[in-house]
């Protein structure tokens, strides 16, 4: 059912990483990042809610989950728009009854300057990646102050936040506004124990394969650049999610999280 | 247990943070080495550790003491055979308040400076040859919020030169990781806000000594309203030295309640 580093991570999870009796909601949950965070997620104990514009994949990571735990839910819905988003919350709360977790992961990259970037691509990107983050955030902040036990809402960036490249113009500027929208919340939230954070990966590799999104010039020229000499597993973004999420990290709150093999801390020069 | 089978050295750890730090990875599987300048409070968090079935050995030494700490090193290799996790965790701002640039005189500098960079270049050039031979290793660092000019209480501390150490932690770490990133050696640092530390350590006898509006002043600026726990701080820790943390390298965690 579950891939070998699950398997692995079972054996080791301590109980401050134990997410028991919580229930999260994990947006763009069908594929890559999204769908290994739901796994993991479900796999520390939560009941999992999966939100993605792509139903019948949704449904396979619930039935992949279910299977195993019985504890997941597949909802179709489209994060910019807010309508979708307030149905998709009250069919989780229906079936779990409550919310703890916010994981907001669904997002589209481009590879367009700003030459090429239409405007109607332009406010594509920019619905689903920061208004997107924005309407999931708002709904589940009302939700969990309503419950009144705080909450841990925990944001998808990117190492594009920080560092440009040609062909990222939208999503560059997208991710920045997830990072700064992460610690304008956190401020707002901390008060009431709603804790939010965000994790900012670089390129990440999922289902067994390649990035599909990744072109060879690019992989070996990120790989060039990073320490760690690899790119990342989805899984390896999806320990951090939990930490964060977790007991663990009570007192983190308004923090970005770089699991990125030491991308971010400058550009690599490798020795001669 | 996510640390069996590792070992763990942690220097400054006979009070506060590093004491939190020691009980945590011991308390997950992990032999520890306690290194503190103070033995009866290191003595004190040894027997504490393998009275609660843990492993753990302790030894006095100066971190700022090149001799000192390469006969730290080889003292936890003679006892563990290896060294899976370094944690920089001694610092400090000293014990003298300085309330501006003007009263920091050059002994103070350099003793801040010492205590806080030279102590982690010291035990990290220490260990760093016997990890890139494992191609394992995970050294952890301890900066703080002070870098962000977040001393809220003018001469509560020699704030000037300790935010200016800090702050060449995240330097170190950066540099580090990159150099050692190829080799397996991960290198990251924790970032604490206001932590108030078990009764007694240093900083909770220095809140002791505030008046409630410093109090007040120190607690108004974090958005989760409290102070931390130094556990708070130590989990983040094991975060880091944990294989969780497998693709995390060069980085910095705050662990400040969002100040």
């Amino acid at each position: 059912m579950f891939g070998t580093m699950c398997e692995v991570r079972l054996t080791k999870v301590h109980e401050g990483l134990n997410l028991k009796d919580k229930a999260g909601l994990v947006t763009g949950g069908a594929s890559g990042i999204g769908r290994e965070i739901a796994i993991l997620m479900a796999h520390k104990g939560a009941s999992v809610a999966i939100l993605d514009v792509d139903f019948a994949r949704a449904a396979a990571v619930e039935k992949e989950i279910g299977n195993q735990t019985k504890q997941s839910l597949a909802i179709p819905g489209d994060v910019s728009i807010a309508g979708q988003v307030e149905m998709a919350y009250k069919t989780m709360l229906s079936e779990f009854g409550r919310l703890d977790i916010l994981v907001n992961c669904a997002a589209i990259g481009t590879n367009e300057t700003t030459l090429t970037t239409t405007e109607y691509l332009w406010e594509t990107i920019m619905s689903t990646n920061l208004k997107g983050v924005f309407i999931c955030s708002k709904l589940a902040v009302e939700i969990m102050l309503n419950q009144g036990h705080g909450g841990s809402i925990i944001n998808i960036c990117s190492t594009a936040a920080n560092n440009a490249r040609v062909g990222g113009i939208a999503y560059s500027t997208s991710k920045a506004g997830v990072v700064q929208f992460t610690k304008s919340l956190a401020l707002e939230m901390g008060p009431y124990g709603i804790r939010v954070n965000a994790v900012s990966p670089s390129l990440t590799d999922f289902d067994h394969g390649q990035n599909p999104k990744s072109t060879s010039s690019y992989r070996k020229a990120f790989i060039e650049q990073t320490p760690l000499g690899r790119t990342a597993q989805a899984v390896e973004i999806a320990n951090t999610v939990i930490f964060l999420a977790s007991e663990d990290a009570k007192f983190i709150t308004g923090e970005v999280i770089h699991v990125d093999g030491g991308y971010s801390a400058g550009k690599f020069t490798v020795k001669d | 247990m996510d640390f069996k089978n590792k070992s763990a050295v942690i220097t400054g750890s006979g009070q506060g943070i590093g004491r939190a730090i020691a009980l945590e990875l011991s308390r997950r599987g992990a032999q520890v080495l306690v290194c503190d300048i103070n033995e009866s409070s290191l003595n004190k968090v040894v027997k504490e550790i393998n009275s609660n079935g843990g492993k753990a050995i302790g030894i006095k030494a100066d971190a700022t003491d090149p001799d000192q700490v390469s006969g730290l090193i080889t003292k936890a290799l003679d006892n563990f055979g290896k060294i899976d996790i370094l944690v920089n965790n001694v610092g400090g701002s000293g014990n003298k308040n300085a309330n501006g640039i003007t009263e920091i005189s050059d002994e103070l500098w350099d003793q801040i400076m010492d205590l806080n960079l030279k102590s982690m270049f010291l035990c990290s050039r220490s260990v760093v040859p016997h990890m890139i031979s494992r191609n394992y290793g995970k050294i952890v660092n301890i900066s703080s919020m002070a870098v962000k000019g977040n001393f809220r209480v003018r001469g509560a501390a020699a704030a000037i030169p300790y935010a200016g150490a800090k702050a060449g932690v995240v330097g170190f770490t950066a540099q580090l990781a990159k150099d050692l990133g190829p080799s397996g050696v991960y290198v990251n640092a924790v970032m604490p806000g206001h932590i108030l530390n078990e009764p007694g350590s240093r900083m909770a006898e220095r809140i002791n000594k505030m008046s409630d509006s410093e109090k007040q002043t120190t607690i108004q600026h974090i958005p989760l309203g409290r102070r931390g726990k130094p556990e708070e701080v130590a989990r983040t820790v094991a975060f880091l030295a944990s294989d969780d943390a497998s693709y995390i390298t060069g980085t910095v965690i705050e662990v400040s309640g969002g100040m």
